[in-house]
């Protein structure tokens, strides 16, 4: 029955799962993981803060899941977005966020050395270059996030950024030829 | 071992059932929400939009559209397995239609592929019946799904394969076939014939252009005949109503012999389903595949005017409704103006290597953009969106400063015209202003330096009134772009520039007797579901009294009688200024009569000089041409009226001595 599940969009799997369904949840959890531990680790810089966040980031996007509202196929983007805020919100008050969690009851998890080396793997699955992002000039950081990571359309980043479609192309283009130029000197150096 | 992350996975599942059981979390109703993406914009949008009045229930309910049917309750046990109630339709991305304001059709706004919905009351009942006879004769009364893979998928089956089963999920499944039945089954217990009929002939696909889909029976009416699907007649229909089932093979367009057979073919089907009498087709078979194909729908006809609706678009609704599309947007656009404009741009400057040329026109009474059009006619708006120095036209702010806050008669003030070296004003000791080939005229009022566009009185009036006051009543009247307060700006030495846009709006204001209304080129914008917004009429903010703009009118109609824009004397009472940088790299004219403002701006894009590139030479022609063709109707002797102002000589530091 699960296999069912899997060929399903996020768009069902969060109104199912907004409806009890642990199937459509469990399905849901597994496919973006590796790309929500790489978004925080890549926002904290810290492994066991990006373990303890991601039970957060799922237990909001659970709780959202009945408004959630599709723009893209996708929902990395708009749990990207989830994972973003949380990192913010914990570096600036100094603890892990756990509004969600606490909503939930989603009992909080020893983090041992076994599961640090666990997020490193997750984390190089959800994206290798996440981590070099931050160094590329701001507009070109925005566009690459956006259509990269994000995934978003280039007619929906030109429509939010307010410049060209040309544009961003552009951004995309040169911030990743840089981010593998920069990757490849990071392998070899 | 299980590590972490499994541990995480079912601690959350537990919190799933625990959603299913709502009363376990008596704290979750009272806490504000998360945010979730759609409706987190939505509130957004509704707090910036104060400008247009739309109901927070109908866009709630637009942007929930997709959900209706996942809204509804469970259709028995799921078995974990997903039902169609599970499943959120995809419905196709629906082109949106810009509209002038005569209803004609100025362009499309999206690029999902060539779809317009029609309402259930839109859809002709020749196109349903043509459509069962086709595609499901059996549709009216067997079962909505038939599990013999061998026979033809039903109607209800195909819309849930276009509708539910998206390419890159289920459709792909090994079961599809059985997954197509049940969602089929489950569609029929929640949905009526009638309205799975009108749902298939909206998201049906039935054909390609430029290879992108033409979904919807209104799309393939448009694509294939230049016309809308309820004035077809039989035969138009019946080729229709053929083309989804074996679209590749019975293409109009590339295959005219077998569409003609197909359609020939859905004509004997409609008579064997009683539709229509054998007499009528036999009439509608001898009648050719009339197929004449609109090569622009949906290219925009005019792209500049769409470009700047759909900006403007995105300051009023969300950003997911105007994505799934299928809006019309009336605009305020006049055709005949905005044609006059597009005509009198390219007569004069009608060259790809001329410089661009563009014109915004607002009606003063109401704020509407009867016409915004440039000589280029790309996806940019020059005269909404291209920031330029406007020349000597911002002297007119400082003369309202002069009017307006010092009660000052700019015939009665006087400043000498004369090079102003550097060290003329200690505040800014580089600060130094000379007037075109030199040519100074001593003591002159200011009333004479605005029909002469002399600078240096402008430069000593700016510098004795302060930048605060011109500044702000330059905002006050229409102008949107930052001022910095710096002393070339009475003469148009702007850090950002400005719009012809804003131009005419800041002239408006002096054509409306002192009342801005900030220009508008959205009236309404109806939802797919067929709701109409209309936009609240902005609020008209008095900036000057009556008699106050009427004293400027005075002194700008001079310039067109008798000053630097004669050119722009198209007979009818008007007043206006010209602009023009030193570097000639912009020229404008600004007008009005009390029916229309107009602004005309020139230049290259690259800023290069231009030829001859004054504003009373370059850009006050195509205003006459423009303003002389709009204003036939519009013109009346009684124009510019000229209600009592009195003001006395203004003295600040730099004025000329009054003479004995």
């Amino acid at each position: 029955m699960g296999r069912a599940w899997t060929m399903c969009e996020d768009l069902d799997l969060l109104a199912a799962a907004a409806r009890g369904e642990r199937e459509a949840f469990a399905v849901f959890y597994r496919r973006h993981l590796s790309s929500v531990v790489s978004v925080l680790v890549a926002e904290t810089h810290d492994r066991e803060l990006a373990a303890d966040l991601t039970g957060e980031v799922f237990a909001a996007a659970l709780l959202a899941a009945r408004r959630y509202v599709a723009e893209n196929a996708t929902a990395s983007p708009w749990l990207a977005g989830i994972a973003r805020n949380k990192a913010r919100d914990s570096l600036r008050r100094g603890r892990a966020e756990q509004r969600a969690r606490l909503r939930l009851g989603v009992a909080r998890e020893p983090v041992t050395d076994a599961d640090l080396e666990r997020v490193d793997e997750l984390a190089s699955l959800g994206g290798q270059m996440v981590g070099l992002l931050g160094e590329l000039p701001e507009p070109h950081r925005q566009a690459v996030q956006a259509r990269v990571i994000e995934e978003l359309d280039y007619s929906q980043i030109a429509a939010t950024s307010g410049v060209s479609e040309a544009l961003v192309r552009q951004r995309v283009r040169r911030g990743l030829s840089w981010l593998r130029a920069r990757s490849d000197q990071e392998d070899t150096g | 071992m299980s590590d972490y992350f499994d541990r995480l996975e079912e601690h959350l599942l537990e919190a799933v059932d625990q959603l299913a059981a709502p009363s376990r979390l008596p704290r979750a109703r009272r806490e504000r929400p998360l945010r979730a993406l759609g409706g987190g914009r939505v509130l957004s949008w509704l707090a910036v939009s104060a400008g247009v009045a739309v109901s927070l229930a109908v866009i709630l309910v637009a942007s929930s559209l997709h959900h209706s049917v996942a809204a509804r309750s469970v259709i028995g046990g799921t078995g974990g397995a997903p039902t169609i109630d599970h499943v959120v339709p995809r419905v196709p991305k629906a082109v949106s239609e810009v509209l002038a304001a005569d209803g004609s059709v100025l362009g499309y706004i999206g690029s999902g592929g060539e779809r317009t919905v029609l309402a259930e009351h839109a859809i002709p009942s020749l196109v349903r019946e043509a459509t069962v006879a086709a595609e499901d004769p059996g549709f009216w009364t067997r079962a909505a799904q038939t599990s013999d893979p061998n026979e033809r998928p039903t109607l209800t089956m195909r819309l849930v394969r276009a509708l539910y089963l998206p390419s890159t999920s289920l459709r792909q499944a090994s079961g599809r076939r059985a997954i197509e039945d049940r969602f089929a089954r489950e569609l029929s217990a929640l949905r009526s014939k009638t309205w799975i009929l009108d749902q298939y002939l909206n998201d049906a696909v039935y054909g390609s252009v430029g290879g992108r889909a033409v979904i919807g029976v209104e799309a393939a009416s448009r694509m294939f005949f230049d016309k809308p699907v309820s004035t077809l007649d039989l035969a138009q229909v019946a080729l229709l109503a053929g083309l989804p089932d074996a679209r590749a093979l019975t293409d109009p367009l590339r295959a005219p012999a077998a569409a003609l057979r197909r359609r020939n073919d859905v004509l004997k089907a409609m008579v064997d389903g009683g539709s229509i009498t054998s007499a009528a087709a036999a009439s509608a078979e001898r009648s050719g595949l009339q197929v004449h194909p609109d090569a622009t729908y949906p290219a925009s006809k005019d792209p500049a005017v769409v470009a700047y609706v759909a900006q403007q678009l995105r300051a009023q609704i969300p950003a997911n409704v105007i994505t799934a599309g299928g809006l019309t947007i009336r605009t305020t656009i006049e055709p005949r103006d905005q044609l006059e404009a597009l005509a009198s741009l390219r007569a004069h400057e009608g060259s790809a290597r001329d410089p661009v040329a563009a014109l915004a026109s607002i009606d003063p009474a109401n704020g509407h953009i009867v016409a915004i059009a440039d000589n280029r006619s790309q996806a940019f708006n020059y005269a909404a969106d291209a920031a330029r120095q406007p020349g000597s036209a911002f002297t007119v702010f400082a003369l309202m400063a002069l009017i307006h806050d010092e009660h000052g008669d700019p015939a009665k003030t006087f400043y000498v015209s004369h090079f102003l070296a550097p060290g003329w004003s200690p505040a800014y000791p580089t600060y130094s202003v000379h007037n075109y080939e030199g040519s100074y005229q001593g003591r002159i009022s200011v009333a004479n330096a605005v029909r002469t566009a002399d600078n240096t009185v402008f430069a000593q009036l700016g510098i004795d009134l302060g930048p605060a006051k011109i500044d702000a009543i330059a905002h006050a009247m229409g102008i949107t772009a930052p001022l910095s307060g710096a002393p070339s700006e009475p003469l148009g030495g702007l850090g950002v520039g400005v719009s012809a846009l804003q131009m005419a709006d800041a002239y408006a204001t002096l054509a409306n007797g002192g009342v801005h209304i900030p220009p508008t080129i959205i009236s309404s914008v109806t939802l797919p579901g067929g709701t109409t917004t209309s936009t609240r009429p902005t609020s008209p903010t008095r900036v000057l009294t009556i008699g106050e703009a009427a004293e400027a009118t005075k002194v700008l109609r001079t310039v067109i009688t008798t000053g630097t824009g004669t050119a722009a004397n198209f007979g009818c009472p008007a007043a206006g200024k010209t602009g023009t940088t030193s570097d000639f790299s912009s020229a404008w004219f600004i007008g009005y009569t009390p029916q229309l403002a107009t602004s005309v701006w020139l230049g290259y894009p690259s800023g290069r000089p231009m030829t001859d590139g004054f504003g009373g030479t370059l850009a006050a022609p195509i205003w006459h041409d423009y303003m002389q063709a709009a204003s036939l109707s519009r013109c009346s002797p009684q124009a510019l009226p000229t209600p009592p102002w009195s003001g006395g000589a203004y003295s600040g530091k730099h004025t000329a001595p009054t003479l004995p």
